[in-house]
């Protein structure tokens, strides 16, 4: 049920500034998909709390999620963009160590990188992590910024 | 009078009592509404504008039709906003004009930002550990157009559940206390959720269904927003009320018709699959496929293996590795699969999030110092539809401590340890209710010889790296040996131990407890502990189990050696038939019985 009522503190979170602070644990950065609903958790709970066959969730978790996140600069309507880096940092993040990934393909298909570019561009992003991910306060609009400099110089 | 005048004519251009009768019986309608048998099988009453509309398709009609024609509402409330997929329907077959153009602002960003294009079911494999998952579990997946899958919205059905319940939660789960709702997420919440804490393959199988189709499924999810049926774990299950967004689109196949005692997720993909609907399947692999099909596939050493998990459970640093004189190529082999393994620790110590975080940027960091990309190729099982049915019918011959018997079994569902596991998970055997009838044609006799409520078994292999808990569970009603005849106990047993792989078998050594609780005097139940194996060797065309236990039986004053053995041979006839030699000895109260049993069974 921890999961529901975070939900509803999420969703007054923007007319509520005491719990905005709360928020401001999170952030999003690293993690943030982990640890948005529940920040003071660990990993092993956030594992109790979710689903198998029966359980509840009966929202429609889709047009809410990166407003309370520090917006970027250089996209300037790309909310799709936006949202799936907010939500998939770790993911991404571990895609660019690698240098391939699901969730690498993904932002470059939405940032329109053509097929040919693509090599190069995963290879510059790996180049470049530790400028990407200076810390792990990181944020997923600077990530964004990062990534379409790189993009930018492909 | 003037108000009756206005509605007698707004009718009236819609066309006659006639046509909305005929309108009403359309299959689109009354899958709009979840029809079934002459009522809705929503039990939410805010679903509907007429207070009879659960249980007629007409009054629902005319209702949403003076609805739509009065209303003043000009935002999200308004009846085309609120049921944009009755209004696209109605608005096909009749002429019909709204007194305002409401602007549907909710409906609309929700619309957009799901841009539907193409639609896919999902299916989860199973997951023994949660009694409530063990028979997988499906949703529904819509995508945008776009390429990457993980771009697409998950649309899944579950209860409103909470797990403190306890026992309770079982109950209720089983009789309809809960409420299920349908919900949305991006559908890479649902991979983490799936593949990354439960360790569960996902298999995805793009339906025939264009962009329209999709379009209507999401106009109908949305009429269908907080709005509840209540929750049965064997039929109105989360497979059955997903089949309802599909029969939306395409009513001639009456998906959810199909379904009545009990709805298998697996069954619901192999009636798609009878209807032509699939066009494609793609192969998901959870974190721990992948982390097995890694070590495979690279060829890591065990040394390598040891080295990655230290470096994911950070006893040694990831610059050691960098530092070492190995070929460039190893490293990243090794630094890529010390990356796979930080998650599965990380949930295992209960990290927490600061220490998450930096650990993670850490690990990250030393991989990006190797430019080399592994790509780790990991095989795709049989997928779960192409395993047997679940329900068997047995026909079997045999002699029992003498005794020639014949008989038969039928079991409602679902996978036993004898049977191929092709499609299923190996080593796991859970079966719903069985119910098994011995004849003794010499003793002209015909007994109920077994029926079980319930049978679990999960035999899950531990190695290098995982350290999973075998265990098994059994209730049911059987005869059983006492001193000089059979009698009918009931079986409780639990047991726990831990299995491994030697060659090509699954070996688990651990402990069975039974009680067996007389139906015909209670004097005569007993408890038993017997330290036991279980082998069950290949898969596919051939398939072998040795069960083996010995210990003791404790009655209510002495107590006895007790010990059983049984093995069994399964020849696989085709997906649906095998036929298996069975022969077993139990030695009971000092005494031994020896019994062989030859069956043929269909899968159906």
């Amino acid at each position: 049920m921890r999961r529901i009522i975070a939900g509803l503190v999420g969703a007054v979170v923007i007319a509520s500034p005491t719990l905005a602070v709360d928020k401001e644990n999170v952030g999003c950065g690293l993690g943030y998909m982990l640890f948005k609903d529940a920040p003071d958790t660990t990993l092993f709970e956030v594992l109790a709390v979710t689903t198998n066959g029966i359980s509840g969730n009966q929202t429609f978790g889709i047009t809410t999620g990166t407003l309370e996140c520090k917006q970027p600069e250089r996209v300037v309507k790309n909310d799709r963009l936006f949202r799936f880096v907010s939500e998939n940092m770790d993911q991404l993040a571990s895609d660019i160590a690698s240098g391939r990934g699901e969730a690498l393909d993904t932002v470059s298909e939405l940032m329109d990188i053509p097929e040919e570019k693509k090599e190069l561009f995963y290879s510059k992003l790996q180049e470049n992590f530790d400028k990407i991910y200076p810390s792990e306060k990181v944020q997923s609009a600077d990530v964004i910024d990062k990534i379409v400099e790189i993009a930018q110089e492909v | 009078m003037t108000a009756g005048f206005l509605a007698c004519s707004l009718s009236f251009s819609y066309g006659s009592e006639d046509t909305l009768k005929g309108l009403s019986s359309n299959p689109v309608w009354l899958k709009l509404l979840h029809f079934r048998d002459g009522k809705s099988e929503i039990d939410d009453r805010d679903f509907f504008l007429s207070p009879e509309g659960y249980k007629n398709p007409l009054a629902e009609l005319k209702a949403t039709l003076k609805a739509l024609q009065t209303s003043k509402d000009t935002g999200d409330n308004h009846p085309a906003c609120r049921y944009p997929a009755r209004y696209t329907f109605l608005k096909k077959h009749l002429d019909l004009k709204l007194a305002v153009k409401p602007d549907c602002k909710a409906f609309r960003e929700f619309f957009s930002q799901i841009k539907p294009n193409s639609v896919s079911l999902v299916f989860s494999d199973y997951y023994i550990n949660s009694p409530a998952s063990m028979y997988g579990h499906t949703f529904l997946r819509i995508d945008p157009p776009f390429k990457s899958s993980l771009l697409g919205y998950a649309v899944n059905y579950a209860a409103d559940v909470d797990r403190q319940e306890g026992l309770m939660y079982y109950i209720k789960g089983l009789t309809g206390g809960y409420k299920g709702f349908y919900s949305v997420f991006p559908y890479y919440r649902k991979i983490f959720e799936y593949s990354h804490l439960e360790s569960r393959n996902l298999w995805e199988y793009r339906l025939k269904l264009d962009r329209e189709d999709a379009g209507f499924i999401v106009m109908h999810l949305w009429e269908l927003k907080e709005r509840y049926s209540y929750y049965y774990f064997f039929d109105k299950n989360c497979s059955y009320q997903i089949l309802y967004l599909i029969d939306v689109v395409k009513p001639e196949l009456d998906l959810t018709g199909r379904f009545s005692l009990w709805t298998i997720p697996v069954e619901t993909v192999r009636a798609l699959k009878k209807e032509g609907m699939v066009e494609k399947v793609e192969f998901r692999p959870s974190a721990t496929t992948l982390i097995k099909a890694f070590i495979k596939s690279e060829k890591l050493s065990q040394k390598e293996v040891e080295t990655a998990k230290e470096i994911a459970q950070f006893k040694r640093k990831a610059e050691t590795v960098l530092q070492s004189g190995i070929p460039e190529r190893d490293k990243a082999k090794i630094l890529e699969f010390s990356k796979l393994l930080f998650m599965y620790y990380a949930v295992k110590n209960k990290m927490g999030q600061e220490e998450y975080k930096k650990k993670l940027l850490t690990l990250l960091r030393a991989r990006s110092k190797v430019k080399h990309r592994i790509k780790p190729y990991v095989p795709r099982p049989a997928p779960p539809e192409e395993g047997h049915k679940p329900q068997r019918l047995s026909l079997f011959w045999g002699t029992d401590d003498g005794e020639r018997f014949v008989g038969f079994s039928y079991r409602t569902a679902y996978h036993s340890l004898q049977d191929d596991d092709t499609g299923y998970m190996e080593g796991s055997e859970v079966v719903f209710p069985s119910v098994k009838v011995v004849n003794y044609p010499d003793l002209n006799r015909t007994v109920l010889d077994r029926l079980t409520f319930v049978r679990i078994l999960s035999l899950a292999e531990r190695n290098l790296l995982f350290k999973p808990v075998s265990w098994g569970v059994n209730f049911s009603v059987e005869r059983k040996w006492e001193y000089g005849k059979k009698s009918l106990f009931t079986d409780l047993s639990f047991g726990v131990g831990h299995s491994y792989r030697i060659g090509k078998a699954v070996v688990f050594y651990g402990l069975f407890s039974g009680t067996d609780l007389s139906l015909t005097s209670l004097d005569k139940s007993r408890f038993n502990l017997l330290p036991s194996t279980v082998a069950v060797f290949g898969s596919g065309l051939h398939k072998l189990v040795l069960k083996g236990g010995f210990g003791g039986m404790f009655t209510k004053n002495k107590a006895y050696y007790h010990g059983r053995l049984n093995g069994s041979y399964t020849l696989k006839l085709g997906r649906n038939g095998t036929a298996v030699f069975e022969g077993g000895f139990t030695r009971v109260f000092n005494k031994n019985r020896y019994a062989v049993q030859f069956s043929v069974n269909r899968y159906f």
